[in-house]
């Protein structure tokens, strides 16, 4: 199936959603700046959100009663405002260890390791 | 008044049997230095004795034949049965009496005798050798003394009201038992252990046969119960009255029997513990190895006497004759006191045997009864003579009369009795005069009626002789003759008066014994002779062997003739040996050596002991070395070498364990600690590679959901 050749519908959506994903787990998985970490989380959510609404439309299904309607819509606004808490959260954990590290570089937080 | 009789003679039996375990276990603990155990002792036994009398009125007034009946039941398997019973009858009631009335002289003698075992430093023993050559002092043993005595009246006395041969042979082995307790009483000394265990095992061979009888009657009659009871059970001797008894079983049950009244009686060939046992208290010798003890062989054939075939009887006179013959003679020849007077018991039962032997077990009884009388008085006033002159020995005594003139009279009475003096057709005489009169007429009676057995008649009579002889001798070696060691005689002391009285005591009844109770019409002589049970059987494969009946001797022509020929034989006996002794006719030193042989044959006693050591001791006791090499040297290395190689299999072991078990154990450990270590690698710690790692595992997950999921879902 070629995307470029048919009519724009649901695969779309989750082809943009998954370059999104992917462009942010590469974020997560390499970027040694904590913020930058943190963009991909971002990232990340946000493809989750496009996932939900694609889903939420009955336009893009094929049997229009399988759609999610606005439970979908809901839960990406739902999922923004999760977001925004947690980014705070993460600012000020990122903030804490750069008092106690004085540095954000992630490969440096391995105290944990076993 | 049946079981009210059980019941006084029951508890008879059980007051020494009291006595004595309250001794026992009381006795260091009882004040008075221990005094008291004796009379504690002395009233038990007197206080039977009393219960014996009353026994004796009640029987009396009761006027029944016996009392028969069952203490417990050991085993009942359909006809067969084990009891432990008791019977009483006249016989009963009267050796009841006689055992606890000489038991009761005997012991009060013994406060006495025993006195320095009473002695709060300890006893000093002269005849126990210590290294060093230091005086051997040990703590005195009264209260056991006494406690063991006990005990053997108890036990005599359930010998005698037992009513089965299986509670004849409990009071039978007891009786052994104490015999053993009280000969070895000075057990310090080195022949008391010696002469203990000798007598319990020569006994032990009596025994065997005793058991092997026993055996042979439950398993062919299904009881050992003598007498049958008020239900008309069946019992030892109704069976043999009756004409199922096979003579097999007879024979064999006569013979076990007979061999446990040799081992008891002393009879020829098992008679060499007596004279051993002398190493035992003189009390002892009186009251067991002359009177009572020594007499159940006796009794037991008395009781079993229609059980034995008359053959057997006849073997059973023979050996009597033998016994009396050749005791007779060992006596003559004796240099100790106490060894002279178990000869002369020896002797005695040979007799006894005669009488049973012959047919008439009422004349044996007899004896038994009065032999009992004077035997215990010839042996305490022996015990006074060592006494006062602390020692035993014929060749050192002489002269006493003159120093103890008590002891001297009652043992001229002793002698006497045991003689048989009397004076024939006026029924007068001592009572060892009636007793040998009957049996000597009941062999006259035996000997008519079977003429080729005539030796069973003047061997007897010879006996009688012989025991004139060697009693009077013995009587004037002690009292009479001019003293052999001056020493002995300068310090020798007469008896201490509880002796001298307990002497006087005993000669009257050895005087007494035998005559009818004034106004009773009753005598010892009329309740034997009252008890049922008392006729032979007649002779089955020896044919000419006819018994005389049992009544044989009262025949006027027979106990005439006895009386007459006994009276002569015992006279001449008394004039040879005063001739010898006192009217120095003869010289005893060269008769000696004009029979030297003899005389020095009879001096070793025959050298029996030595015999059976050479023939049965030493190849036991070489036998017993030769298994002890075998085991030392043949099964113990054997044992030795399974046991060494157990340690080596023990090793190849442990090496297996160690090498093998444990590397397998401790490398799969190894392995997964190295696991457990190896997943320390990929906890980093880092952020980026969790994600990483997250993202796989998720990927992973989703994958198999999609695609082992859609496999396994149906379509």
């Amino acid at each position: 199936m070629n995307l470029l050749a048919e009519p724009v519908g649901l695969n779309h959506y989750l082809f943009v959603s998954t370059v999104l994903l992917t462009c942010g787990l590469i974020c997560m998985a390499g970027k040694r700046n904590a913020l930058g970490v943190l963009m991909g989380v971002e990232l990340i959510l946000t493809a989750a959100n496009i996932n939900l609404v694609a889903f939420s439309n009955p336009a893009l299904r094929a049997d229009s009663q399988l759609a999610l309607h606005l439970d979908g819509h809901i839960a990406a606004i739902f999922i923004m405002v999760i977001a925004a808490g947690e980014a705070a959260v993460a600012l000020a954990i990122g903030l804490n260890f750069y008092n106690n590290h004085a540095t954000i570089d992630v490969d440096r937080a391995d105290d944990l390791k076993g | 008044m049946d079981t009210l009789l059980a019941n006084l003679l029951t508890l008879a039996v059980l007051v020494p049997l009291a006595a004595a375990v309250v001794l026992a276990l009381l006795g260091g603990k009882l004040p008075g230095h221990g005094r008291i155990s004796a009379w504690v002792a002395i009233g038990s036994v007197a206080t039977a004795f009393v219960i014996t009398l009353v026994a004796a009125f009640v029987y009396q007034q009761a006027s029944t034949e016996s009392v028969v009946g069952t203490y417990y039941t050991l085993i009942e398997l359909g006809e067969r049965s084990l009891r432990l019973t008791y019977a009483v009858d006249t016989l009963t009631i009267l050796l009841f009496g006689l055992v606890t009335f000489i038991a009761t002289a005997v012991m009060v003698y013994s406060t006495e005798y025993l006195h320095e075992e009473l002695a709060p430093g300890g006893v000093l023993d002269p005849d126990v050798r210590v290294p060093g050559h230091v005086p051997f002092i040990r703590p005195g043993r009264y209260n056991q003394f006494f406690a063991t005595l006990s005990f053997f009246v108890a036990s005599m006395l359930l010998l005698l009201i037992a009513g089965d041969l299986l509670t004849m042979f409990v009071g039978w082995e007891l009786v052994g038992i104490t015999s053993y307790l009280l000969i070895s009483f000075y057990r310090e000394r080195p022949l008391a252990g010696a002469a203990a265990t000798q007598a319990v095992i020569v006994n032990r061979i009596g025994d065997t046969g005793f058991l092997i009888a026993m055996m042979a009657l439950w398993s062919g009659v299904g009881t050992l119960s003598l007498f049958s009871d008020a239900s008309g059970s069946t019992s030892l001797l109704s069976w043999a009255a009756s004409s199922e008894a096979s003579t097999t079983l007879l024979t064999v049950a006569s013979i076990g029997l007979v061999l446990a009244a040799i081992g008891k009686s002393a009879q020829v060939p098992l008679y060499i513990w007596l004279p051993n046992a002398m190493a035992g208290p003189t009390p002892v010798s009186a009251l067991l190895h002359s009177a009572t003890m020594v007499a159940a062989g006796v009794y037991l054939l008395a009781r079993t006497l229609p059980l034995i075939p008359a053959e057997i009887l006849l073997g059973i006179a023979y050996l009597g004759a033998i016994t009396h013959i050749w005791g007779g003679c060992l006596a003559l020849a004796g240099t100790d006191f106490k060894r002279v007077l178990a000869f002369s018991t020896i002797s005695q039962l040979g007799l006894m045997f005669i009488g049973i032997g012959l047919g008439s077990r009422d004349a044996a009884l007899f004896h038994l009864v009065t032999h009992a009388c004077f035997k215990s008085l010839l042996f305490l006033a022996a015990g006074a003579v060592i006494h006062g002159c602390s020692t035993g020995d014929l060749r050192r005594l002489g002269g006493l009369a003159t120093k103890m003139p008590w002891t001297a009279g009652t043992m001229l009475v002793g002698v006497v009795g045991l003689i048989g003096l009397g004076i024939p057709g006026l029924q007068f005489g001592l009572s060892g005069y009636y007793s040998k009169e009957a049996i000597l007429a009941q062999a006259a009676a035996f000997a008519e009626a079977n003429p080729i057995h005539g030796l069973l008649y003047y061997l007897p009579l010879f006996g009688a002789g012989l025991t004139a002889l060697y009693a009077f001798r013995l009587w004037y070696l002690v009292f009479w003759i001019r003293p052999r060691d001056e020493g002995t005689y300068a310090h020798a002391h007469p008896a201490p008066p509880r002796m001298r009285a307990v002497l006087v005591v005993l000669a009257a009844a050895a005087i007494l014994a035998a005559m009818p109770i004034p106004g009773l019409e009753l005598s010892v002589w009329q309740s034997i002779h009252a008890t049922a049970g008392g006729e032979p059987r007649s002779a089955e494969w020896l044919v000419g062997l006819s018994l005389p009946t049992a009544d044989a001797h009262h025949d006027a022509e027979h106990s005439m003739v006895a009386e007459l020929s006994a009276l002569v034989a015992t006279v001449v006996g008394i004039l040879l040996i005063t001739a010898v002794y006192i009217w120095r006719q003869l010289d005893p030193s060269e008769l000696a050596q004009r029979f030297e042989t003899p005389v020095r044959f009879l001096r070793r006693e025959g050298r029996v002991e030595a015999f059976y050591n050479t023939v049965f001791v030493a190849p036991t006791l070489g036998l017993a070395s030769g298994l002890r090499w075998l085991d030392r040297h043949a099964i113990d290395p054997v044992i030795h070498s399974l046991a060494h190689m157990w340690i080596v299999l023990a090793r190849w072991q442990d090496v297996f364990d160690r090498r093998v078990v444990d590397s397998a154990v401790q490398g799969l450990s190894d392995r997964l600690w190295s696991w457990g270590v190896g997943l320390h690698l990929w906890q980093t710690g880092r952020l980026r590679q969790y994600v990483l790692m997250m993202t796989a595992a998720t990927t992973a997950i989703f994958l198999i959901a999609t695609f082992v999921w859609n496999l396994t879902r149906s379509p």
